[in-house]
Order: C-alpha cells, then sequence, then structure tokens
C-alpha cells in the first residue's frame, strides 16, 4: 500500500514537472550576419541583417533584414531592468515563416504587439495551412479575433484556395431530367 | 609624549601613501602600460552614462588606449544598460568610440549578443556587430498567426 501510495506522488510530481516545464518560456534566438543595437530613451532597436534566422519554440523565420523595436519599462525600478516587451517587428526581403502547421511567405513581415495585427506582405504574400491558401498583395491577421484580410493589388486579385469539399450526396435529380429531354429533342 | 607619537604615525603613514603612489605611477608608465583600469564617460547633464575597465590599457597618441579583457558598462541613468565584454579593444576615449576585430558578447536586459568584430560610438548609443552574430532573447516570438 505504501508502494503504491509512493508511486502515485512520484508520478504526480513528474506530470507537475512536465507541465512546468511546458509553461516556462523559451528564449528566441536570432542568427545574422551582422547586427546593429541602439538604445535610446524610449527603448532598444535591434537591427539584424544577412541571412536572418529566428528559431523560437514554434517558430522558423528567415529574412534578409530583421529589425526589432522594444519599448522601455517604465515602472522599474530596478537597477537592471528587463527589457520592454517587444513592440514592433518587422522582417524584410525573402521573408518565410514557419509556425506550427502554418508556413507564410513574402517580401515583408509587419508584427505589432500591441494591436496583436500580423501583415505579410509581397508580390504575392502566400499563407498555407490546414485549412487553405492565402495568395495576395496583403494578408492581415488579427491575432485573438481569428481573422484574416486578403487584399489584392494592380492587376493582382487575391486568391483563396480551399480544401477540397466533401462529396455532395447525389439526389438523382438533373441528369434524368437532362436525359430525357435530350432524348425529346431528338428527331 | 601621545601627541608626539600620533604626529610620528600620520607623517609614517602619509610617506607609505606618498611610496604607494610612486610605485604604482612607475608600474603604470612602463611599456606594459596601466594596469586595472576604469575610465568614465559623462553626459552633458554630468552624469555617468559609460565605463570602460580593462586589465591592461596601453596610452597611444590623442587619447587612443589600447585595452585588453575590456568590460563597458553603458548607464541609463543610475541603471545598467549593456554589458560588453571583449578580449581586445582600440578605444578612443575623446570620441567616446570604440572598435575592435575580437570577439564580442553585449548582455542587457533581457537579451544577450555575440559575434566576431565590432563597434561602439556613444554619442549614438550605438553598438555594430560586423560578423557571425547570435542573439538570445528571453521572449517568445511565437503566435503571430
Amino acid at each position: 500500500m505504501r508502494l503504491l501510495i509512493t508511486r502515485l506522488i512520484v508520478i504526480q510530481f513528474a506530470a507537475n514537472l512536465s507541465a512546468a516545464e511546458e509553461n516556462a518560456t523559451q528564449p528566441t534566438t536570432i542568427e545574422s550576419d551582422t547586427a546593429e543595437l541602439v538604445t535610446t530613451k524610449a527603448g532598444h532597436r535591434f537591427y539584424f541583417a544577412g541571412k536572418v534566422v529566428v528559431v523560437g519554440t514554434d517558430l522558423l523565420l528567415k529574412c534578409d533584414e530583421l529589425e526589432i523595436l522594444s519599448q522601455r519599462e517604465s515602472n522599474s525600478s530596478k537597477s537592471s531592468a528587463k527589457v520592454g516587451k517587444i513592440s514592433l517587428m518587422i522582417a524584410r526581403g525573402n521573408v518565410s515563416i514557419k509556425q506550427m502547421g502554418s508556413r507564410g511567405s513574402g517580401d515583408k513581415a509587419i508584427m505589432q504587439a500591441a494591436t496583436g495585427v500580423f501583415t505579410l506582405l509581397g508580390s504575392p504574400a502566400v499563407l498555407i495551412d490546414e485549412r487553405g491558401k492565402l495568395e495576395g498583395n496583403e494578408i492581415v491577421f488579427e491575432r485573438g479575433k481569428g481573422r484574416a484580410e486578403l487584399r489584392g493589388g494592380a492587376g493582382n486579385r487575391p486568391r483563396v484556395e480551399l480544401p477540397a469539399l466533401p462529396t455532395l450526396p447525389n439526389f438523382g435529380r438533373g441528369s434524368k431530367k437532362k436525359k430525357s429531354i435530350q432524348e425529346k429533342r431528338k428527331p | 609624549m601621545p601627541r608626539s607619537r600620533s604626529r610620528l604615525c600620520r607623517t609614517t603613514l602619509l610617506f607609505v601613501a606618498i611610496g604607494a603612489v610612486a610605485w604604482a605611477n612607475v608600474e603604470n608608465a612602463r611599456p606594459g602600460g596601466a594596469r586595472n583600469i576604469a575610465i568614465p564617460g559623462f553626459g552633458e547633464d554630468g552624469l555617468r552614462i559609460w565605463e570602460m575597465r580593462a586589465s591592461q590599457a596601453i596610452p597611444l597618441a590623442d587619447g587612443i588606449v589600447d585595452a585588453k579583457d575590456l568590460v563597458l558598462t553603458t548607464f541609463s541613468g543610475p541603471k545598467v544598460e549593456t554589458v560588453l565584454k571583449s578580449p581586445n579593444a582600440r578605444f578612443r576615449t575623446e570620441d567616446g568610440n570604440a572598435t575592435s576585430d575580437s570577439l564580442i558578447h553585449v548582455s542587457g536586459p533581457g537579451y544577450e549578443i555575440s559575434g566576431k568584430g565590432w563597434e561602439w560610438d556613444a554619442n549614438r548609443s550605438r553598438i555594430q556587430i560586423k560578423a557571425n552574430v547570435k542573439a538570445v532573447f528571453n521572449e517568445e516570438f511565437d503566435d503571430l498567426f
């Protein structure tokens, strides 16, 4: 009985530990050829250029240039404050993004953290996931609202490809009727 | 008697202090330059905005210093903004800038960046890294769409 209780406690502890590990924030790494860091009164500006690769928990972003702006935390009284939340992220040139089951590509991607709006621009900007394929000059996502807006440009109409629809049931209408009409018309 | 003893003590201490300073100056005047130095830089408002520390600093002409084991700290008010570490750098104290072809490691609040070859400009609060950049942010960029 004691052995059983001990085993249960150990299993519970292991479950809690793995849950805590899953919830922990994983760092994001960025590799590039060159970088520039500018600090201002407003915050920090990071600029990465040349074969930029961003690897996160569920993110793989590749581009030619990446600019990240973070706002300074105003209410921090510590001697070494944490960098403010990332407020704006702009990826430029040969942008390719893989996130969970989605992948997108374009010329430019803009992420505005405050509004939760993510914009993918290109000629064309393409996004593919299990729900289908979006193609246009501008794809705008509003995070949290589950809403995406697809905009085309001059001479480039937006295009949406949905997965194949399930086969509709055949009620036997139409085909026989057509046949009989065709037979009547025959001399 | 106690008064004269106290004077003697003070005089001895003074000579010891003068001797120590003279010895330190002789050490620093050697071709190897000064050791374990700290040079602060101040903004227009008189506040310290950066501080350069090095295990060895060889002064060249026009305020140029070749520094070894450099630790450059920048401040935003009383807070530490960034800490830059590099094994070698050429530091221009009058202009407030430094350059190096050596490795660099910059740590700031919530991020760390490393690379090879760099430039620092205090007037623009700018650090440029020339090659092999790797940055780690303690923030997730996931959940974009």
